[in-house]
């Protein structure tokens, strides 16, 4: 065998032996666990699940529609916070504090603070505010990342050639990071959909949703199999979520090639 | 027009703390009564209760120990993968961090049910282990984002430098870890950390009683011993957080006006 032969061989069992215990890792905590679930959703359905695919179309619409319009909310309060760091440095580094501070929160905290800081408001509107509120440190990060990667020139140039603030933050930043806004609405959305804590305990379990359903059909009812059912609603309910994403990602590059 | 934009900061960083100032006066309530309209009057017996109430600490240290270990295991799969990536430029390495991270797009229940149902089925539900071994679908892809931005951030010309000389792969790797990556290192273990203790879905389905955790011991004082003792241990957590987070923050702050 000769030197370079033996090289690749070397090159390819080192790089066997790196990404293995990787792959490894995420057959164990994502692969299986997703198969397992797929596996329980096909058994026979005990007694007392009788859910109509009209009635789970609804609960899924209802759920995802909740999280859109919490994830939207997070993602409006998130942007203008963003923008505002560019104008106010010592806004930036509070905020930049409080993003990172509440990122690493205990939700269940919060649950807990908010069920009884809006105990006088009704259900719908409390879960709302409580889900935007607890949305708010994922989006926020990932829509600072897009306007961290802004380049300050090109604002300082618009400036001084007559340009306001405010009109720079709305023709030049936010167009700058369409495709950030739309990453932040998409995972916020994900993210929210497997709330459970939040319309259980603020929302005082009347509002239902499809992480409320998993969470009392496992925990309550005992029904595995109807949970894994649900879940399996859940992750479609995803994947649309994750392909309007990328394809609306798609027609904003194409547009932009355009 | 400056005194427009520092209104408006204000207002909104007011808005944004608002909520986390009602918990924290909570915290001082005289009584049982959770309500901020009515708390006049200061009272630290809720911390002194906080304190000398050994299951909250028990929950935390707990919480860590499951955390470091979770985050040593994720550090330990990451790194030769993402040194592989930025350093021999490897596809394989870049599609195997890819498919890492894409546990933070699947819903948090969906994961919770499977993973309940996996640790049952390998016999290690309601163990520490199981625990730390769930939370790396959480940990693995925050030390793969961490690891992979920081490493294409960082030039490699040393790396370069030292396998020019002569070096193996693994010295320059090394040599190149340690010149450049000590901070990020011990960053990507805090960040694992500090995920796997806040993390609630996955710790409440895969643990019972016999493993203390934060998650649970939070759980309980909502549904069970509901007493503003939990918003004194939230502002604690809080207080705690600013401490250890604000290095980073202030490494973080972008100091350039866009407006000069």
């Amino acid at each position: 065998m000769g030197p370079v032969a033996s090289r690749t061989l070397r090159s390819g069992t080192l790089t066997r032996g790196a990404v293995f215990p990787l792959l490894a890792a995420t057959a164990g905590y994502l692969v299986m666990p997703l198969l397992i679930v797929f596996r329980t959703s096909l058994g026979a359905t005990p007694a007392g699940f009788e859910r109509g695919p009209a009635s789970l179309i609804g609960l899924a619409a209802y759920s995802v529609g909740l999280a859109l319009v919490s994830s939207l909310l997070a993602v409006a309060v998130s942007l203008t916070a963003s923008l505002l760091t560019t104008l106010d440095p010592r806004f930036s580094f509070c905020y930049r504090i409080w993003l990172l501070v509440l990122l690493f929160t205990n939700p269940i905290f919060l649950v807990f603070g908010f069920s009884v800081l809006f105990a006088r408001i009704p259900p719908l509107m409390a879960v709302i505010a409580a889900t935007s509120y607890i949305l708010l440190p994922l989006s926020g990060l990932i829509i600072q990342s897009g306007v961290d990667e802004f380049d300050p020139a090109q604002a300082r140039a618009a400036n001084s050639l007559g340009a306001s603030p405010l009109y720079v933050a709305v023709n030049h930043v936010i167009p700058s990071i369409r495709r950030v806004l739309l990453a932040a609405v998409c995972l916020s959305t994900v993210y929210a959909l497997g709330f459970f804590l939040v319309p259980a305990y603020v929302g005082l379990g009347r509002i239902v949703t499809l992480g409320t359903v998993i969470n009392s059909l496992a925990n309550s009812v005992g029904d595995w199999t109807a949970a894994s059912q649900m879940c399996i609603v859940t992750l479609v309910a995803q994947l649309v979520l994750v392909l309007a994403w990328l394809v609306g990602a798609r027609l904003g590059t194409r547009r932009e090639t355009a | 027009m400056k005194v427009i934009i520092r209104s408006i900061s204000l207002l909104m960083m007011a808005t944004l703390v608002a909520p986390l100032v009602c918990i924290a006066i909570l915290s001082l309530s005289p009584n049982e009564g959770m309500d901020i309209f009515t708390t006049y009057h200061g009272s630290m017996h809720w911390w002194r209760d906080l304190f000398h109430d050994h299951s909250w600490l028990a929950a935390l240290l707990n919480s860590a120990w499951i955390g470091l270990l979770s985050a040593l295991m994720a550090l330990c799969i990451t790194l030769p993968v993402a040194l592989l990536w930025r350093l021999e430029k490897s596809k394989a390495a870049r599609n195997a961090l890819l498919l890492a991270i894409i546990s933070l797009t699947i819903p948090p229940i969906v994961l919770a049910v499977g993973l309940y149902r996996t640790m049952a089925a390998i016999g290690m539900f309601d163990t520490a282990a199981g625990l730390a071994l769930s939370h790396l679908a959480f940990t693995v892809p925050v030390a793969s984002l961490v690891l992979s931005s920081r490493f294409i951030a960082t030039p490699i010309d040393l790396y370069l430098a030292a396998k020019t000389l002569g070096a193996g792969r693994f010295h320059s790797s090394f040599r190149w870890l340690m010149a450049t990556q000590r901070i990020t290192l011990f960053g990507c273990v805090g960040l694992c950390m500090l995920t796997s203790i806040s993390e609630v879905i996955v710790a409440i389905y895969v643990t019972d009683t016999r493993v203390p955790n934060i998650a649970r011991r939070a759980l309980t004082g909502i549904t069970q011993d509901i007493s503003p003792a939990g918003f004194a241990a939230m502002t604690a957590w809080l207080l705690v957080l600013t401490v250890c987070l604000l290095p980073l923050a202030l490494k973080m702050t972008n100091k350039r006006r866009i407006y000069e």
